[in-house]
């Protein structure tokens, strides 16, 4: 949870920090855009400019007041430049609207017609102006001859027809230039009609042209085309800031949608700090009780383990019960029969000799039942381990035979006892030891059940002195149990037994028990035959 | 979680697409054009120093200008043709281009080429930077092409470091043509005699200079030459007033003119007039270049275009005229030249 909250925490902060870069992206593309906008504008209007100016100096040329065509060379550039730059411009292309596209190509297409024009009417003016200029020098050259007369008519007639063409004025022309004759006697006189007449004619062609280009040039059709571009224009750039403020819109409710969430999202975390806190606070007295918990649930699992310690214990005893009914039923037949001698005896007037015998043998009986029972009692206490002591090694494993020496007779067991010294000594609670070698015992005596040979029918119990411990093992004639067996042998409950016959619990309680002692129990790997070994301090 | 990790990326794709747009796409720019559309009356204005000329590139465009290797078979430059020394035309009628080939139209002078309003002698390149294509793929010039030109600037290490200085960008069509246009545009001829007698020095021309003025106004050649480069602002038939081609006889491939671009037939011999500039270093004259002599050349256009014989006198007077329209040599070349020397 912790580290899903730190993304959470990151993801938070690189959305704050998208937010602002994308206004910031926004706000200055849209400043461009204004300005792109602005520079258009400014573009309509300087070709508006242009066109004027270049008309005005078309008007200026036909009046010669322009001598030369370098300003209408500039003008035309400079339209023609604008218009190339507005079809390469991308704000057409974000327009996306074929119709101002199409308008453009329209006026651009207009703007290199009216380019063409120019050029002729540039061509033509030129030749026509020189036309005009010329004649009055003919004329005056010829003001002493004899066509004198038909030059000036001739001369009005061309400057009139220059302003004003009519039928009228072109057939006085004709007729007037017929009149001129092709030789003269005077060679320089010819010369000069020869070049009136050339004059005359080229101002004829030259100012028909002229003026159809010049009314085509100041037509203005340019001026239209550019000015239904811009209404184009302006109309598909409103539309476009109109889908501008929807997206305005939508992007102010995704922006408020995550502020809110981002809101959400630090509460939250506040929350959990708060949480965290909290939790802190309470942590020492939790922990307390914790530990109480547990320390009765360490108690109650003691007492389990007691109870089934017990249990085991008893299951054990069960186990010698049959032997030791027989144990104390044969001395009491015993009993009963010395009882019955003495009865007869007491008719037949015994002397307290014979008395004394029975009596004597009847408490000597009665003697060993009461060990017996002395050692079944002390076996099925339910001895504390701090109930330590001092005790014989010797001792313990009577008290053990005294349990279980009749099963070994009824099994026909040699039973083999071998002390280092008979005065070894361990420090132990003792019926915990007894268990043990009494469940060590059952055990071997089980797995020798069915065995026939009787050579072959034997458990020792050994007990040495080795540095400050002793160990007592105990062995059988088995011989060795596998290794699957040996890893589970000490698990609870595990058990080779059929069901019903064993609780699996002997070994780990002995295991328990003998820890309990402050000693150690093992199985013996080295051993060919089956040995248990018990460590305990000395 | 996921889902809005994946949002978060998305979002942040997004951005870098917009803001990587702006990059590749930058935001055309309306430059106001300099100086205001002019209403001079004036026939004439006298020439002055290119303004806002980049040096650097105009430099890189000078060696260019000189390297053969942009011919195919490193024959010629555009110098060869364009004689930097003596006019910025060669004086041959047609130029020899590589191999054995001739062109077949006079070539017109690079000085002041900038000025025109149109380049080539029909006007079919509306500027220089259009105008190179034409003599590097005309067989009969350089009959090269920009992939092998490339290539083999690009094998100058001296050359592919140059470029990177001033455009900060490899060797490519576009940078060659702008550097050798920029050179082009330093190639103004100023102070020429007349020049210094527009700002106001009488004495600056002679006084068979100042006759032959006056009759190059009252004769009407200044109804096409004139503007500040004497010419080269509009197209004029080629004979309005003679047949010239016929009385020239012969015909070149040329003669069309105009024609050849629009194919329209009032274009038939219609030719860029010429401007007069350093006319005097140019011969041969006209756009078949068949005449050498200054001063038939004057005549022949009074005679053609003006539908007049001028007499001798005014015709010497016309040609010592056009000798003050001999320029100064333009600075960049001057500069070149003290360098040699040092």
């Amino acid at each position: 949870m912790p580290m899903k909250n730190k993304n959470k925490a990151f993801f938070a902060f690189v959305m704050i920090l998208g937010i602002f870069l994308f206004g910031f992206i926004y706000i200055r593309k849209s400043i461009r855009e204004i300005s792109d906008h602005a520079k258009i504008l400014h573009t309509f209007e300087q070709s508006k400019i242009s066109n004027h100016d270049l008309n005005e100096n078309v008007l200026r040329l036909k009046t010669f007041l322009l001598q030369t065509y370098d300003p209408l060379v500039r003008d035309m550039a400079k339209l023609e430049d604008i218009c190339k730059r507005l079809k390469n411009d991308s704000i057409f292309s974000i327009l996306r609207v074929n119709e101002t596209k199409d308008l453009l190509n329209d006026y651009c297409q207009a703007l290199s017609e009216k380019a063409e024009l120019l050029e002729q009417y540039k061509t033509q003016h030129s030749v026509l102006r020189n036309s005009i200029k010329y004649l009055p020098q003919v004329v005056k050259g010829l003001s002493n001859s004899k066509y004198s007369d038909i030059t000036h008519a001739l001369f009005s007639n061309a400057i009139l027809y220059n302003f004003d063409r009519n039928e009228v004025l072109e057939e006085n022309i004709y007729s007037l230039l017929q009149k001129i004759p092709k030789h003269s006697k005077n060679k320089k006189e010819e010369v000069l009609l020869e070049s009136l007449k050339l004059h005359v004619k080229l101002m004829v062609d030259y100012s028909l042209t002229r003026s159809v280009l010049e009314e085509k040039l100041l037509a203005n059709s340019i001026v239209a085309k550019l000015e239904l571009l811009e209404g184009s224009y302006l109309e598909n750039y409103q539309r476009l800031q109109n889908r501008g403020a929807v997206f305005n819109y939508v992007l102010i409710f995704v922006c408020f949608i995550l502020g809110i969430w981002l809101i959400f999202i630090f509460k939250r975390l506040q929350g959990l700090t708060e949480d965290l806190r909290n939790l802190n606070g309470s942590l020492e007295s939790k922990v307390q009780s914790r530990t109480q918990e547990l320390s009765q649930a360490m108690k109650s699992l003691e007492a389990s383990q007691t109870v089934l310690a017990q249990s085991a214990k008893m299951t054990a005893l069960g186990e010698m019960a049959g032997g030791i009914a027989h144990e104390i039923n044969t001395p009491l037949s015993a009993i009963l029969m010395n009882a019955e001698v003495l009865m007869d005896k007491a008719d037949q007037e015994p002397t307290p000799e014979q008395i004394r015998k029975r009596a004597d043998t009847i408490i000597k009986i009665v003697a060993r039942v009461s060990k017996i029972i002395m050692g079944l009692k002390r076996f099925s206490r339910n001895a504390d381990a701090t109930e330590k002591s001092r005790v014989l090694v010797q001792t313990i494993i009577d008290d053990t035979m005294t349990l279980c020496s009749e099963k070994f007779k009824s099994q026909s067991v040699i039973l083999e006892i071998k002390l280092e010294s008979p005065d070894l000594t361990i420090n132990c609670v003792p019926e915990h030891i007894s268990q043990v070698l009494l469940n060590f015992l059952n055990n071997s005596l089980y797995a020798l059940k069915e065995t026939t040979d009787l050579s072959n029918k034997w458990i020792s119990i050994n007990a040495l002195k080795k540095e400050n411990r002793v160990e007592i093992n105990v062995t059988d004639a088995g011989t060795g149990l596998p290794e699957n067996i040996q890893a589970k042998l000490m698990q609870p409950f595990f058990t080779t037994k059929p069901p019903g016959s064993g609780t699996g619990l002997g070994l780990s309680i002995s295991r328990g028990i003998i820890e309990q002692n402050g000693g150690e129990m093992f199985y013996d790997k080295t051993c060919p035959n089956t040995r248990f070994v018990i460590r305990l301090p000395a | 979680m996921k889902l809005k990790l994946g949002l978060a990326i998305l979002f942040s794709i997004g951005l870098f697409f917009e803001i990587y747009r702006d990059f590749i796409n930058p935001p055309t720019r309306y430059t106001e054009e300099s100086g205001k559309s002019s209403h001079s009356p004036q026939s004439f204005s006298p020439l002055s120093e290119p303004m806002e000329l980049n040096k650097p590139k105009a430099l890189l465009g000078r060696d260019l200008f000189s390297d053969t290797r942009l011919s195919k078979g490193n024959q010629i430059s555009c110098k060869s043709c364009h004689n930097l020394e003596n006019g910025g035309a060669d004086n041959a009628q047609f130029s020899a281009g590589v191999g054995n080939s001739r062109g077949i139209i006079n070539t017109p002078s690079v000085f002041n080429s900038s000025l025109n309003f149109k380049q080539f002698w029909n006007g079919r390149a509306d500027d220089l930077n259009s105008q190179i294509d034409g003599p590097i793929h005309n067989p009969l010039a350089m009959s090269s092409d920009w992939p092998e030109i490339i290539s083999k600037l690009k094998a100058d290490p001296n050359y592919v470091s140059q470029f990177k200085k001033v455009f900060d960008q490899e060797i490519t069509k576009n940078t060659i043509i702008e550097s050798i246009v920029e050179f082009e545009k330093a190639l103004i001829t100023i102070d020429a005699p007349f020049d210094l007698y527009l700002k106001g020095d009488r004495s600056a021309m002679t006084e068979a200079q100042h006759r032959g003025f006056t009759k190059f106004q009252e004769y009407g050649c200044i109804a096409c030459h004139q503007g500040q480069n004497l010419g080269g602002n509009m197209f004029q038939n080629m004979g309005v007033a003679f047949d010239y081609f016929a009385e020239r006889g012969g015909s070149y491939e040329s003669d069309q003119g105009r024609f050849a671009i629009t194919k329209l037939y009032p274009d038939l011999h219609v030719f860029k007039v010429p401007s007069l500039r350093n006319v005097e270093l140019t011969a041969p004259y006209f756009h078949d270049g068949t005449e050498p002599s200054l001063e038939n050349a004057v005549k022949k256009m009074g005679r053609y275009q003006l539908g007049r014989d001028l007499p001798k006198e005014d015709v010497k007077d016309i040609a010592n005229f056009l000798k003050a329209l001999t320029g100064k040599k333009p600075k960049i070349l001057r500069e070149a030249n003290n360098a040699n020397e040092k």
